[in-house]
């Protein structure tokens, strides 16, 4: 165990497991972050003006063929990314999925990319959305950044809280004023219009947004006992039910409100995925961060 | 013995029997308890899609049993259609009564010669009726009717045609028909109106029946003709006109016949005595009893009483006279004083037979009590004599007394008549205007033109009030100056009369309570004459015409209210008839039958595309949502 690993597993605590998992297993698939690149990259020559900086001359092109031209260098600047972690009353369910409840899973998934996004030189920090107001969190790179990380996003779901998307919204946009990459880890279960004004103004506001939905399976497939009175995990709500009777209506409603979820990120370019604490993570966050890589490479070989 | 000993066994038995059966009661409820499932708390994290999905569920549910309920609606719909179809050829020719006005005033249980009496002809026409369906039977005194009509008594009253013609036309309402049969012996109505009729241009000849024709009136009287009594528009034919259809032929038609209407009631009008030819006798409609089963529908286009009907009779006890106040249009009343039969019947049941009669006319008591000087409109038909009234009237009011011409048939002579006089009019009111004068008394005798000048003449005269005298009981009410709150109180009468004053077929009104006066409706009439005259075994009834009223005397007995009831009814006037009309009474031409099993079917036909579309509706609605529920996968 190399010392950055010692570190890391001083810095995840419980969560170590479950986030070493994951980056083991994203690893194990070649180099990715959630932002692939380095500092300083070469992009193209041009040929040399009256007043640019002799120091961008390429020398060795000059030496080659005489010739002078500038090395034009593409600065690659250190990316913030923030982790907005879900605590509302709802993240703690589970119905005894291999990766515990959904903010088990989320918060596993939040450490595992705030590893690889240190490890890639980013700097990183992570709010609990229930105490946003109270969590004051700048973003650092290094042991720093994931230190802070499993201060602000290692506690537990808020029991019968839910959650004041438009607070975060604004919170978000003041606090951060630089372009980020914004990790939302949630259930999603708001309102719509609430959900459109909240990804609508981050994105609005020039962050780049990554959704990773949990939702348990025995939600997805409604798996519940056959004559139950539910009880909200965010309040006060109950109500009585026959599971068989009302089965086909919640998939509707819980197909309806998925739609609505890809609906937005398809119009607002939000990369969405959907994450069962039954299943393993690790696949599907490969495949996006792959997509995401190649997704700047290609942006890159454009600009 | 041995019956005492099993009840003893049973006996001991008995609790234990107590406690088996009541644990046997016990066991489906234990069994259910033991079984029911238990409600598991289950914390869920998705509840905002669960409570939408409760919602939407119970959307759902409504909506398809209403799709289920329209479904289940189309094929009734669709049969009751097709039936209405098929029945059509079968059904339409047959007639339906559903609503009988049955006559149960006296006459109609006077015993024939025969035996028979017209009531029991009635109600067999009514049992076949009943036969063929539903029959909504009201009663024409306007009573209610007893379940088993066979225990029907009869009414000591006129027929109340307003409220009989009311409850039948609600019975009518919504069913599309729009006749309704009348069973009567057609005697209900009393004596013509003659002022009526001539005013309405009809020429009348009326003679009273002498004693010794009442016993061939009541052999004739009692048949049990079906009639249908549709009112039209007197005012705009102008002229009197009955006609009998027998078998959906026309059987006769007569324009020479009695409007039997002294009593003011409403609608009397339609009670017809049949006139035969050129005889002065009174007939009925000639139906031998054994024709009751044919159906005559009487067309009745009637006229009306321009004049009013309203009369009160007075008795004054102590004097030994009766003084009748009437408003002499009642030619029944002048009839009987000519013929004396009033006299008569009070000779014959009077102690000493020393009753004279003497006729006021109410104008004259209303003109005394004016206070001089006040304008005065008035309308009356020219068929009043010259009385003490009118010479009273203009002496008193001389300056202010506006005589108008009686009104025509034309319900709209009001308004070129008083324009015309207007400015002369105008001139005397203003002067009074100065005096202070605040209203003036407008005599009249027709309800309806009446409200006619009542809405006109404010516009033409400014904020002259006008009352008319002739409805009594709105003039007390209104008490119209001071002159009439003495009116009220009748210092008139008193001081004609200083005896006890009873006042029948005028409806009671509550400030005539202090006064020495009692109201006598037939009833109290009868005690009366029971208790003042000493003629308990004389006095026979009350009845509601001069058929019955003969009959009375006939039988030893004494009549002297001719109708109280009947005349406490608002006399028919152009707007009875209207409002009538309006109530959905047509000629009978019109419509006579109920709808057809055709008419049915279209509307079923109707109701048929309505619940096709709104099916096709509700199954898409429904068809979304649950092709919305198929895919389940997130």
């Amino acid at each position: 165990m190399t010392p950055d690993q010692a570190a890391l597993r001083a810095a995840f605590g419980g969560l170590e497991l479950r986030a070493r998992r994951i980056v083991e297993g994203l690893r194990s698939g070649g180099h990715v972050s959630p932002r692939a690149g380095g500092a300083v990259e070469f992009d193209r020559h041009r040929a040399y003006q009256p007043g640019d900086e002799l120091r961008h001359l390429d020398w060795k092109v000059f030496a080659r063929s005489d010739r002078l031209v500038l090395k034009h260098a593409r600065m690659e600047t250190t990316l913030d990314v923030l982790f907005l972690l879900d605590d509302s009353g709802s993240m703690a369910f589970g119905s005894n999925g291999v990766w515990g409840t959904k903010f088990e899973l989320a918060t596993a998934v939040a450490h595992a990319l705030a590893w690889l996004a240190v490890d890639a030189g980013d700097r990183v920090a992570g709010w609990q959305c229930v105490d946003v107001q109270s969590t004051s969190t700048t973003p650092r790179g290094g042991l720093v950044g994931l230190s802070q990380m499993t201060e602000s996003c290692g506690g537990s779901p808020s029991e019968g809280d839910a959650v004041d998307l438009p607070a975060i919204s604004r919170m978000l946009v003041s606090a951060v004023q630089r372009p980020s990459l914004i990790i939302v880890l949630s259930d999603l279960f708001a309102t719509q219009d609430e959900l459109e004004r909240f990804f609508g103004r981050l994105r609005h506001a020039g962050h780049d947004v990554l959704l990773l939905q949990t939702i348990d399976g025995a939600e997805q497939r409604f798996e519940v006992p056959e004559e139950a009175r539910m009880i909200d995990l965010e309040g006060l709500n109950s109500v009585q039910i026959q599971a068989r009777s009302l089965r086909d209506t919640y998939l509707e409603a819980l197909e309806r409100h998925q739609n609505f979820i890809g609906d937005i990120c398809r119009r607002l370019q939000i990369e969405h995925l959907v994450l069962d604490p039954h299943q393993s993570p690790i696949p599907e966050l490969r495949r996006l961060l792959h997509r995401r890589a190649a997704g700047l490479s290609a942006a890159r070989t454009v600009g | 013995m041995s019956q005492v000993n099993t009840m003893l066994a049973v006996g001991a038995q008995l609790p234990l029997l107590l406690i088996v059966g009541t644990v046997a009661m016990a066991i489906p409820l234990l069994v259910h308890l033991l079984i029911r499932r238990r409600t598991v708390l289950f914390q869920w994290g998705a509840m905002q899609l669960l409570l939408e999905a409760v919602q939407r569920r119970g959307r759902m549910r409504l909506l398809r049993l209403l799709l289920l309920l329209v479904r289940m609606a189309i094929p009734v719909c669709a049969a009751a259609a097709l039936a209405g179809v098929w029945f059509d050829g079968i059904g339409s020719s047959s007639k339906a009564w559903s609503v009988v006005l049955l006559d149960d005033t006296i006459g109609s249980f006077v015993e024939h010669n025969d035996g028979h009496r017209a009531i029991d002809a009635h109600l067999e026409v009514l049992a076949e009726l009943k036969q063929q369906g539903p029959v909504q039977v009201v009663a024409l005194s306007g009573r209610p009717l007893p379940r088993a009509l066979n225990t029907l008594e009869p009414v000591a009253a006129g027929p109340n045609w307003s409220t009989a013609l009311h409850a039948a036309a609600r019975h009518t309402q919504g069913t599309g028909q729009e006749d309704v049969l009348l069973l009567s012996d057609l005697r209900a109505g009393v004596l013509p109106n003659e002022g009526s009729l001539q005013a309405a241009g009809i020429t009348i000849t009326f003679h009273p029946p002498a004693v010794d024709e009442i016993d061939a009136v009541r052999m004739t009287q009692v048949h049990a003709p079906r009639a249908v009594l549709l009112p039209g528009d007197p005012f705009e034919r102008g002229h009197l006109e009955v006609e009998l259809v027998r078998d959906g032929a026309l059987l006769s038609r007569q324009s020479t016949v009695f409007l039997l209407d002294d009593t003011g009631a409403e609608l009397d009008e339609h009670v017809v005595h049949w006139r035969s030819g050129e005889s002065t006798r009174i007939v009925q409609l000639p139906l031998p009893r054994s024709t009751t089963h044919t159906v005559f529908q009487v067309r009745v286009v009637p006229t009306t009483s321009p004049a009013s009907s309203r009369w009160i009779m007075l008795k004054q006890q102590t004097s030994a006279e009766i003084t009748l106040i009437s408003d002499a249009q009642s030619s029944g009343f002048d009839a009987a004083l000519d013929t004396s039969w009033l006299d008569l019947a009070v000779q014959s049941g009077s102690p000493d037979g020393a009753m004279r009669v003497h006729q006021v006319y109410p104008q004259d008591l209303l003109v005394e009590a004016l206070p001089s000087g006040m304008p005065v409109v008035v309308t009356v038909p020219g068929a009043i004599p010259e009385t003490t009234w009118s010479s009273m009237l203009t002496r008193k009011h001389a300056g202010q007394t506006l005589v108008l011409p009686p009104p025509d048939t034309d319900s709209n002579w009001l308004n070129p008549l008083l324009k015309a006089v207007e400015p002369e009019f105008k001139g005397a009111v203003g002067a009074v205007a100065k005096d202070k004068v605040s209203g003036a008394l407008l005599l009249a005798d027709d309800l309806g033109p009446l409200e006619l000048i009542r809405a006109e003449l404010p516009t033409l005269l400014g904020l002259v009030q006008i009352e008319h005298m002739m409805n009594l009981e709105p003039l007390v009410e209104a008490g119209i100056g001071d002159a009439f709150v003495s009116f009220g109180q009748y210092p008139v009468f008193l001081r004609l009369h200083n005896a006890p004053v009873v006042v029948s077929a005028l409806s009671w009104h509550p400030t005539w309570s202090d006064l020495p006066l009692r109201p006598a409706g037939p009833v109290l009439l009868q005690e009366l004459l029971r208790a003042e005259l000493g003629i308990n075994e004389r006095v026979v009834r009350t009845a509601s015409g001069p058929g019955d009223l003969y009959a009375g005397m006939q039988s030893n007995g004494v009549l002297i209210q001719p109708d109280a009831t009947a005349a406490q009814q608002t006399p028919i006037r152009p707007s009875t008839v209207q409002k009538l009309q309006s109530a959905g009474w047509t000629l009978a031409e019109i419509s006579t039958t109920v709808p057809t099993h055709k008419d049915i079917s279209w509307m079923f036909v109707l109701a048929l595309i309505v619940l096709v579309i709104m099916e096709s509706v509700l199954a898409r609605w429904v068809d979304v949502a649950v092709r919305h529920t198929g895919g389940h996968g997130v």
